[in-house]
């Protein structure tokens, strides 16, 4: 007699939850998809030894930015050089 | 067909536990769906830290060079003081030049002509002087750190300029400018004290320019180290002076 209440009593659960899932599989909205770039935008493989930074282990020292000779001014009007 | 009570008990108990673990599910099956695997494992990676990259090992061929250029090459790589441009040093002192990629490999190896004059400074107004007014003991080529950028001349030769503001330039040589100063022969000569003879630009001969600087600035922006040969590598470049010299060294050896 118990046994055959329990096994009543899964069969009921099991059979709404089995119901809710396919119901919620059914009705949920459709999910993003793949992820896709527009190629625009795309990331393009670097070329090796080209332009990657290199990464570091260790922190960087002081970066020679700050050295005493630098240059950082824009440099599109022509002018004449010291040969 | 009749249910009896107890039946009937049993599966509305039944639905009401159904009901409940729905209750508990649903949200969290709806949230990985909803992400899809791809999403799961990126996520999964994302929490991993990145495992980081051994810093490029500097690669100078079979070229001789200096014992500052090597140590000044070894710690733009380790530190990555280029910010992943090819970078070109100018060695002073031997009167040579040498085109990096981003990774310090070694790409090629020039004589250059330099300023006359031995200093690592740029006299201040000078790039705003003409070339016939620049004094001797003022035609230094300037030591140090500098982002070269392409440009032009008023002649409308294309150079690259290393220090904009003191007009000094990275250029073909230009042998017919001043013929008696023979800048062509000095190049090609073995010595090294010849090649002191400009006002302060940097003369590349010209199949090496447009071999290894001009497609190399011509398309970036590019580094260019200029050795000093008054001051110490620590002076002009402060990154390296703030490094201990016990770690240079050792970090030298191992790279």
């Amino acid at each position: 007699m118990t046994t055959s209440k329990i096994l009543t009593t899964t069969v009921a659960a099991l059979t709404v939850v089995g119901a809710g899932l396919v119901y919620a599989q059914t009705t949920a909205p459709s999910g993003p998809g793949p992820m896709t770039q527009d190629p625009a935008t795309q990331a393009q493989p670097t070329p090796p030894n080209t332009t990657t930074p290199p990464a570091t282990t260790t922190t960087p020292a002081m970066p020679s930015q700050e050295s005493t000779q630098r240059s950082t001014v824009p440099m599109t009007t022509p002018q004449a050089d010291r040969n | 067909m009749r249910i009896s009570p107890v039946v009937a008990r049993d599966i509305r108990n039944g639905v009401l536990i159904g009901a409940a673990l729905l209750i508990v599910l649903l949200p969290l099956i709806s949230k990985v769906s909803s992400q899809g695997p791809e999403a799961v494992q990126a996520n999964i990676a994302m929490a991993q830290p990145p495992a980081p990259l051994p810093p490029p090992v500097p690669d100078f061929g079979d070229v001789d060079i200096t014992a500052s250029t090597r140590e000044l090459v070894q710690w733009i790589a380790r530190t990555g003081d280029n910010a992943g441009m090819p970078f070109v040093l100018v060695d002073k002192q031997a009167a040579r030049l040498h085109v990096f990629n981003a990774t310090a490999r070694l790409q090629d190896s020039t004589p250059v002509l330099l300023g006359s004059a031995s200093g690592d400074e740029s006299v201040p107004g000078i790039g705003d002087r003409p070339v016939a007014l620049v004094q001797p003991h003022e035609r230094t080529t300037p030591a140090g750190r500098f982002v070269g950028r392409f440009g032009h001349t008023l002649t409308g030769e294309d150079v690259v300029w290393v220090d904009y503001d003191a007009a000094v330039s990275m250029h073909r040589v230009r042998p017919t400018l001043q013929p008696r100063e023979r800048r062509a022969e000095r190049l090609a000569s073995a010595t090294i004290d010849d090649n002191r003879i400009s006002y302060g630009c940097i003369n590349v001969p010209a199949a090496f320019y447009d071999a290894n600087i001009h497609p190399v600035f011509s398309t970036m922006s590019a580094v260019v180290y200029v050795l000093p040969e008054q001051k110490t590598l620590g002076e002009v470049f402060f990154g390296l002076a703030a490094l201990p010299q016990a770690t240079v060294r050792r970090s030298a050896g191992a790279v």
